[in-house]
């Protein structure tokens, strides 16, 4: 079980994090949504100990993570980075068998469980066929997949995912989310994924955790905080929520009126 | 994969067949010719208490070993240490414009020399070799001057470094040329060492650096591993479970002092560090477990090959192998960025 309890974190003077409290079971998808600027990504940096936290404490199970050095921690947690490019002369093979560098020794020689371990992972995200591909050569899902196999080689029971669906289209988007789901049923994961898409989050997470500048304004099952009510104070918008007709899910509907009026909001 | 018919060849094989070439050639060339096939049996008499027959006139031995081969190893080091230190500034700094001048280092270490030159320390008792540890003071307290000037609270971003080591070089620049309008006497001499001219004669000096130059591209083919993980970010690479802060001290360290060393003993030689680990990378990929070992042998090639144009060119003078390396390496260096854009190496 990974638990946040009064996580504060500070970027020079200003407050981005402010005593946020959440938790995610193994199994279990919790999605951080809210508006640009609210300290999702903050948190989740926070919580994979590449910022330093002010005050709180992350927990896995009892190991306080940030006692941990980035190895050990490594162990315990993959992150799973928006897509980027850095990095792309590198194969897809090579890439992901960084990901088990928490496990080898400074030389970074593989052992027969580091080859298992990526067999697996690039098994589990498609992306064997890429494996001798330069990373900057694939398209932005592929990269996106790749990504995700080098965090699942990492074997770790904790997944962080900061924004996976950024800049993929429709199909690509469905597809690493549910690659996601799948190896969180399978490997009894607990994930912490920043999304935007609040569509997406109720189709895919498990819970919601809304934030709004820096504070958790509700955390919960996706058809508990996404509400027309609650969406609206927190994106200053006025959406109307309905309700899938088969599912029951909550799809949210933009308006015309609601983005005009968080723009003239902006302006002023 | 890379794409390209030299990377085929299994890279160990061809850089290591090149470096003995190098070698061969450099130590033949001279004011005395000296044959290829008498340098071996020599080189292997001597190495193994063979008794390999041949005709060479006496003085081929006397010449051998102790003008023409410790000057080629002398200029072999240097090559290789630049090389080498420059792909690990590059692979710390994902930038393929760095190199040893980028952070200081090297003109730290020139205003060393200089400053053991200004002030007549070769005259004293000490002898000349006050000049390579006063450069290698010269290139530590640089070193220690822009980190610090870099530091911003724990860590130590990359982009302040550049920018802390290119204000601390035209400041040590300054002073360097400074102290040259006013010391007469020493000018043409710190000259030259500026220009990469200098490589000290004899045994001495290649067993002076040779520990430092052992240890130090020793630990250098090591760090491949956190090389490799920088590629991806500094927080990626701590995500994947890498002490960043501590394997970026430990590059910068090891790599300043190997430059330091190949600074002291041979003088400012430019763009090995720049050209070579580039041309390796083109060939057989950015894999830097790879790519730092293979720099070494290359590094060492390519200065022998420059050494013999710098003797030889000219010939009975010699040119400063500086000179040679940026006249030949600059635009090299620009024809590799036209003819790589279209390329990703990074």
């Amino acid at each position: 079980m990974l638990s946040i309890q009064d996580l504060t974190i500070f970027y020079g003077n200003t407050k981005v994090v402010k005593e946020v409290s959440l938790d995610a079971a193994p199994g279990e998808i919790v999605a951080s949504i809210g508006p640009n600027g609210a300290g999702k990504t903050s948190l989740v940096r926070g919580v994979s100990g590449v910022v330093d936290i002010f005050s709180g404490v992350i927990h896995f199970d009892q190991t306080d993570l940030n006692q941990l050095s980035p190895p050990a921690r490594a162990r315990l947690m993959a992150v799973v980075p928006q897509v980027s490019y850095v990095g792309g002369a590198f194969t897809v093979e090579q890439a992901i068998m960084m990901g088990r560098t928490a496990y080898m020794s400074w030389l970074g020689k593989p052992s027969e469980e580091d080859f298992y371990q990526v067999e697996q992972a690039m098994l589990h995200t498609k992306t064997k066929v890429l494996a001798e591909r330069r990373i900057a050569e694939l398209s932005g899902g592929e990269q996106q997949r790749v990504m995700l196999a080098r965090a699942l080689a990492q074997n770790t029971p904790l997944l962080v995912l900061d924004e996976p669906t950024n800049h993929l289209d429709m199909q690509h988007q469905g597809t690493i989310l549910s690659l996601v789901k799948e190896q969180t049923a399978k490997r009894d994961l607990a994930v912490l994924m920043v999304l935007h898409d609040l569509n997406l989050v109720s189709l895919f997470a498990d819970k919601a955790a809304l934030m709004v500048d820096g504070e958790i304004m509700a955390f919960g099952k996706p058809e508990e905080v996404l509400t027309g009510e609650i969406v609206n104070r927190a994106y200053q918008t006025e959406v109307e929520v309905i309700y899938h007709p088969k599912t029951n899910h909550p799809i949210i509907l933009h308006q015309n009126n609601g983005v005009m009026k968080g723009n003239n909001n902006d302006a002023q | 994969m890379t794409k390209n018919r030299f990377s085929k060849f299994p890279p160990y094989l061809v850089n290591v067949s090149l470096l003995l070439l190098a070698l061969v050639v450099n130590v033949a060339i001279g004011s005395v010719f000296i044959p290829p096939g008498s340098f071996i049996k020599i080189l292997l008499n001597n190495l193994f208490e063979l008794d390999l027959a041949g005709s060479w006139p006496a003085h081929f031995e006397t010449i051998i070993f102790s003008i023409r081969l410790p000057h080629a190893v002398l200029i072999l080091l240097t090559g290789a240490a630049l090389a080498s230190s420059g792909a690990a500034y590059q692979g710390l700094f994902r930038n393929p414009l760095a190199d040893p001048y980028l952070i200081g280092v090297a003109s730290g270490a020139g205003l060393g020399a200089v400053t053991a030159m200004a002030l007549n320390w070769p005259n004293t008792l000490l002898g000349y070799y006050l000049i390579p540890i006063s450069a290698f003071v010269g290139a530590v307290l640089t070193i220690l001057v822009v980190y610090n000037l870099a530091k911003v609270g724990k860590m130590v971003p990359l982009t302040t470094l550049i920018l802390s080591g290119t204000a601390v070089a035209a400041f040590t620049s300054a002073i360097t040329s400074f102290l040259m309008l006013n010391s007469d006497d020493q000018i043409h001499r710190a000259i030259a060492f500026l220009l990469g001219g200098s490589p000290m004669a004899g045994w001495d000096p290649v067993l002076a650096s040779l520990p430092y130059m052992v240890v130090g591209m020793g630990l250098l083919c090591f760090l491949g591993h956190p090389l490799n993980l920088l590629q991806f970010g500094e927080e990626q690479a701590q995500q994947m479970g890498l002490d960043v802060e501590r394997s970026k001290t430990i590059v910068i360290v090891v790599a300043s002092l190997t430059t330091a060393v190949a600074v002291s003993f041979s003088g400012v030689i430019g763009f090995i560090g720049l050209v070579v680990p580039h041309m390796l990378r083109m060939l057989w990929g950015p894999d830097y477990r790879q790519l730092i070992p293979l720099s070494v042998i290359a590094g060492a090639t390519t200065l022998l090959f420059a050494d013999v144009i710098a003797r030889w060119v000219m010939s009975p003078q010699v040119l400063p192998v500086g000179i040679v390396t940026a006249l030949i390496g600059a635009p090299f260096f620009l024809w590799i960025l036209r003819r790589a854009k279209a390329e990703v190496f990074w």
